[in-house]
């Protein structure tokens, strides 16, 4: 059975791919596209993966699934395959052969296999691949580049300028890419996808009606039918997920004033709380004040609004001479981490 | 709920008076349980463990009741059964652990999910296999968990009920629990095999598919140890090999492959398998000749033949304690250099039966004139065939010295598991231009070393070989050096 979503909300499509994991028994083929976002395996640290400040700056969802591997950008113009079989059936290269296939047939595309297991046109990287296996169902979902924007996925998926990231996290493997289109500039992602549909129906022997729609549109922009669909996309959304599941990193700043600069550093626990805060500081601020700081920051989640807002209480409270200073550090951390 | 809690209490009080009452007077003295009633309330426990939390059966029984504890104690078994990380597949070994999604001491239901692992793009949940209780997690949050060792250990309490749909993890892991409960609980469960091994002897019998009662055991009570299971196979496969005939014309003899040529045949082929580097440097040899000239009527009279390979082999020892990556292994998996403290030279000699490589052992701590003795007595040996497994294992470093047959340059292979060796060609009089522009004759000698070069670079080989060079053109330096 094959689906196409109709839904371009990156947490709604991979909460219906995990409700595909685990609540129904044959073997489906998933397709979707969502708007940009940019989404990160199970085990990264975002911080050293994407940056954050032009996804910000650009509306760049960033969400973390479920299974491991690298970080990859995604757009309209990328379409994502998955492909949800029972555990025994689990193979590492079958959908990849099936996607190749179909290019090489339908297409004529000159596409090959690596041994990293991704797509490769003419040694340009076009598909990746990532797995999840559970303990009787099992998936395996590849994103390929149909017409995506290069340049926004080249930005996108850099380290974070401002922040230098001591971590164990599963680091990306990067590669060159391109788009299909730039091979072919007369393919579109529907023909793709009915492509890749009928290689799939013939590779498991079922009929093919010929000029027939292949697959079958999916409704799951509203999930109130679908009650553990929704309860997943919640989670998937929620900043807990998303940024308290990656192993426990430091981050290291500069923040440069007006009146100083300070080289802060953090050391956050998975969880997304902070364990540890260092702070060195060349301005005119006593110490005492800094160290008060760093209690207040002990043991609070690593957000924006958070952080801020401990640091202004806390200087309401003891830093009454430096409000100013402690005010203009409350709003860096507002505009430059994560917000609730 | 109260029925439960009524029957717990009731069982509490059984064990309570069982400690006191002897078989013969427990049997007349409880009215309120028949012995039907016993058994339903037994056989009501073993469905209502889930909820409940039991108190371990009593030590000290009295002499007269331990009949019947025996039977109680069956009920009652709690087993720390392994769980050990089943094989994900396609070659995986080992994982990361994500996240536990259990504490020590939890309890959990078959099919509830233990903990996440990530392995290479791959997010896994392993789920449990039996009803139990979680005891000893063997791993924190970010550990690697290696294939096939435990993950924790789950008490099961009553009968194993583990009914597994996913065919190939239940036949490993069955296979794996069975030995680790025979490891556990040797002398009770000998029912199923009657041979007395360990686990690592089993493994190795699973993957030859061999019959462990075939075998003969060499340790106390008739134990099969590793030896004698890699000796059954050493002799099952050469009756085979010898089986083996190429059909050939009568125009070619064939010679089986036996012995040291064997042997040859086999570290040569594992040397393939390691990229190696050869780097190439002209020595000039004319000062060490005239020092061995001097010291080779003293050394005659102290019965020591003084060639110019005690010399080599000493430089070879000074320089590698300056460089202590040539003088290390790597292991099968290329995940750990072992350094070696001992400078083992060995000696590539050619004799009768083919080529052999003994050493001589702690370079580092003898003097030319030993090391001189050393190779001496080592080359008698080989000629008259009496070189013995202490000579030839533990080398660390070799040197070859092809060139007193013939040969100028080499390219010499890196004797596996170490990771240099240096070959020495025919010393020779040539031309050479001095520093003054003039050209004159000098003895120069051909030495090439190559490296694994996995963990040896180009840059480390060129810097030994620099200082082996100054060690033999200014044999004076290594005075300053002695020890």
């Amino acid at each position: 059975m094959c689906y196409f979503t109709t839904s371009t909300n990156i947490f709604k499509n991979l909460a219906t791919e995990e409700y595909f994991l685990r609540h129904l028994k044959n073997n489906i083929l998933l397709f979707y596209c969502n708007t940009p976002s940019v989404v990160v395996g199970r085990n990264q640290n975002i911080f050293k993966e994407v940056n954050v400040e032009f996804c910000k700056y650009n509306g760049v969802h960033i969400a973390r699934r479920r299974s491991g591997g690298g970080c990859v950008y995604h757009d309209l113009g990328n379409l994502n395959i998955s492909l949800i079989t029972s555990r025994k059936e689990w193979n590492k290269t079958r959908l990849l052969k099936c996607i190749r296939n179909a290019l090489q047939k339908e297409f004529h595309l000159p596409i090959e296999l690596s041994e990293r297991n991704d797509l490769r046109l003419l040694d340009r990287k076009v598909a990746g691949s990532a797995y999840r296996i559970t303990a009787e169902r099992a998936y395996h979902h590849t994103t390929l580049l149909v017409e995506a924007d290069l340049w926004s996925l080249e930005q996108a998926l850099q380290h974070s300028g401002k922040f230098a990231i001591d971590t164990k996290a599963t680091e990306s493997v990067r590669a060159n890419v391109c788009n299909l289109r730039q091979y072919k500039s007369s393919l579109h992602m529907i023909d793709i996808c009915r492509a890749i549909c009928k290689e799939w129906y013939l590779e498991n022997g079922q009929h093919v009606v010929p000029n027939h729609e292949y697959f079958v549109w999916l409704d799951n922009e509203t999930t109130s039918h679908w009650p553990e669909l929704e309860a997943e996309y919640e989670y998937l959304k929620s900043i807990q997920w998303i940024w308290g599941e990656g192993p426990n990193y430091r981050l290291r700043c500069r923040l440069f004033f007006g009146w100083g600069y300070l080289d802060l550093t953090l050391q956050v626990e998975r969880g997304n709380r902070i364990v540890g805060v260092d702070i060195n500081s060349s301005s005119g601020i006593p110490y005492q004040l800094f160290e008060s700081m760093i209690r207040a920051l002990i043991g609070v989640h690593c957000l924006g609004n958070v952080l801020s807002n401990k640091v202004t209480e806390m200087s309401r409270l003891e830093a009454t001479n430096y409000g100013e200073q402690f005010h203009e550090i409350a709003k860096w951390f507002l505009n430059n981490l994560p917000n609730e | 709920m109260s029925l439960l809690i009524r029957n717990t209490a009731n069982i509490r009080n059984l064990y309570n008076s069982l400690k006191k009452i002897s078989l013969a007077v427990y049997a007349t003295k409880l009215p309120q349980y028949n012995p039907v009633d016993l058994g339903s309330i037994t056989s009501y426990r073993r469905y209502s463990i889930r909820s409940s939390i039991l108190p371990s059966p009593p030590r000290s029984l009295p002499r007269s009741v331990q009949y019947l504890s025996t039977q109680t104690s069956r009920v009652e078994n709690t087993r720390k059964i392994p769980f050990p990380l089943a094989d994900i597949g396609e070659g995986i070994t080992e994982v990361e652990i994500l996240k536990w999604f259990v504490k020590d001491g939890q309890q959990v239901k078959q099919f509830d999910k233990i903990c996440e692992v990530q392995s290479d793009k791959a997010t896994v949940e392993i789920t449990s296999r039996f009803d139990g209780i979680v005891r000893d997690i063997q791993y924190k949050q970010g550990d690697i968990a290696k294939v096939g060792k435990p993950l924790c250990f789950i008490e099961s309490i009553g009968e194993d009920t583990a009914a597994n749909t996913d065919a190939e993890v239940a036949a490993m892991s069955t296979q794996a629990d069975r030995k680790e409960e025979h490891e556990e609980i040797p002398p009770v469960s000998r029912e199923h095999e009657k041979v007395l091994t360990t686990p690592a002897v089993r493994r190795i019998a699973r993957e030859h598919k061999i019959d462990l009662t075939k075998v003969k055991g060499s340790g106390n009570h008739g134990r099969v140890l590793k030896e004698d299971i890699l000796a059954y196979i050493e002799a099952q496969q050469s009756p085979l090999e010898e089986q083996v005939k190429p059909s050939v014309s009568l125009d070619s003899n064939i010679e089986p492959i036996r012995g040291l040529r064997r042997a040859m045949t086999k570290t040569m082929t594992a040397s393939l398998a390691v990229p190696q580097l050869t780097l190439g440097e002209e020595v000039v040899m004319d000062r060490l000749i005239h020092i061995r000239n001097g010291l080779k009527s003293t050394a005659e009279k102290l019965g020591v033949r003084l060639t110019y390979m005690p010399f080599f082999i000493k430089a070879t020892s000074y320089c590698l304690s300056h460089f202590p990556i040539l003088n290390s292994s790597v292991d099968q998996s290329c995940e750990n250099i072992i350094y070696h403290r001992h400078h083992n030279i060995s000696i590539a000699m050619d004799t009768p039966m083919g080529l052999t490589v003994p050493n001589i052992k702690h370079v580092e701590e003898k003097s030319v004139l030993e090391v001189a003795k050393d190779l001496q007595v080592l080359m008698d040996m080989a000629e008259s065939g009496r070189l013995g497994e202490e000579q030839l294992k533990d080398g660390t470093f070799s040197l070859s010295n092809v060139g007193v047959i013939s040969g100028t340059y080499t390219a010499p292979v890196v004797f596996v598991p170490q990771v240099a060796i240096g070959a020495f060609g025919r010393t020779r009089r040539v031309p050479v231009v001095n520093a003054h522009g003039h050209v004159e004759t000098a003895h120069i000698i051909n030495v090439s070393w190559s490296a694994d070069h996995r963990i040896i670079d180009g840059a480390t080989i060129a810097r030994f070989s620099k200082m082996w060079k100054s060690c033999v053109e200014e044999p004076e330096q290594l005075l300053l050096h002695l020890k």
